[in-house]
């Protein structure tokens, strides 16, 4: 995939990830496997860039004697996540126009 | 390597840096590390798991802009002993004027590879312009000459348009390249900074 595109993407991932419920780093990249292959140090400067961006806040709970780092999605983050699907919906109304031509083609 | 080892060495590495921005990285990866383990994966296997200390090196760096880094760096180590300020003072005439050409050496370098890009554009955009006067012109004295000399002007003109649209699309791809480059070099000084000191 086109590293731009990716980019994004992971972004939006992340935001989604998080969309209905707190969660913490590790259940963030289980949650993700399926869709999109994330590491652990992919991750870290993209929750940075979200935290400074005021797309999500951190706060640490504590779990089996240690602290453990949560974030939850900001209205910032709700924003951007639905702009994101608005953009989307343009985008799959051309690929749907693309592919209608491909199927006149044969 | 077990937890603990990986996290010193991300620490020796980013030595330098703010305190609190280490803490955060070595936090981070403590989590993630036991988080795994707690979903049954043995410490090293865990670490492993993480990926290797390069390459969380390189994630935490590439959001913190590259003079944030060499300033990170270049921090001396404790307090300077009197000697070491008097070699500082009287080697001044010496490592001044290294460190200022260094810099200067940075930034031709990045001017050269822009000049180029952008010496072709004017060229482009210089056949262009020339293609269009050639065509106006042609267009003008159509009225005032014989056909055959305006219409060979024109021509002209269009074939040079048509070569600065041709050559566009290239020019483009070449414009890429150079910003790639651009941000590879600048990796590259991020990582010279960050290697002298595991070398050290």
């Amino acid at each position: 995939m086109e590293v731009q595109i990716k980019r994004g993407l992971l972004d939006v991932c992340v935001l989604a990830a998080i969309k209905y419920k707190d969660s913490y780093g590790y259940q963030i990249i289980k949650d993700m496997k399926p869709y999109m292959q994330i590491s652990e140090s992919t991750l870290y400067p993209i929750l940075r860039r979200l935290e400074e961006g005021k797309m999500l806040t951190v706060y640490s709970v504590e779990h089996n004697g240690r602290l453990r780092k949560y974030y939850r999605i900001t209205e910032k983050g709700q924003k951007r996540l639905s702009d994101f699907t608005a953009e989307w919906k343009e985008i799959m109304s051309v690929y749907s126009f693309i592919m209608r031509e491909s199927d006149a083609d044969e | 390597m077990n937890k603990q080892e990986f996290l010193t060495e991300i620490g020796r590495r980013l030595e330098g840096f703010p305190p609190e921005e280490i803490e955060r990285s070595k936090e981070y990866f403590l989590e993630m590390i036991e988080d795994r383990m707690e979903d049954g994966m043995s410490e090293e296997e865990a670490v492993a798991d993480i990926g290797t200390v390069d390459e969380a090196v390189a994630d935490i760096l590439k959001d913190i802009p590259l003079t944030k880094v060499i300033k990170a760096k270049m921090k001396p180590e404790g307090k300077l002993r009197a000697w070491e300020i008097i070699c500082l003072i009287l080697g001044s005439p010496i490592w001044v004027p290294l460190l200022i050409t260094a810099i200067v050496l940075i930034f031709v370098w990045y001017i050269v590879i822009w000049v180029i890009v952008i010496s072709f554009f004017v060229v482009d955009l210089a056949l262009f312009a020339s293609g269009l006067a050639a065509i106006v012109v042609g267009v003008i004295s159509l009225a005032q000459l014989e056909p055959a000399a305006p219409v060979l002007v024109i021509g002209t003109g269009l074939c040079l348009i048509g070569i600065s649209i041709l050559l566009f699309i290239p020019l483009l791809k070449l414009a890429k390249v150079t910003g790639k480059l651009g941000k590879k070099t600048a990796l590259w000084i991020k990582s010279w900074f960050v290697r002298r000191k595991k070398n050290a």
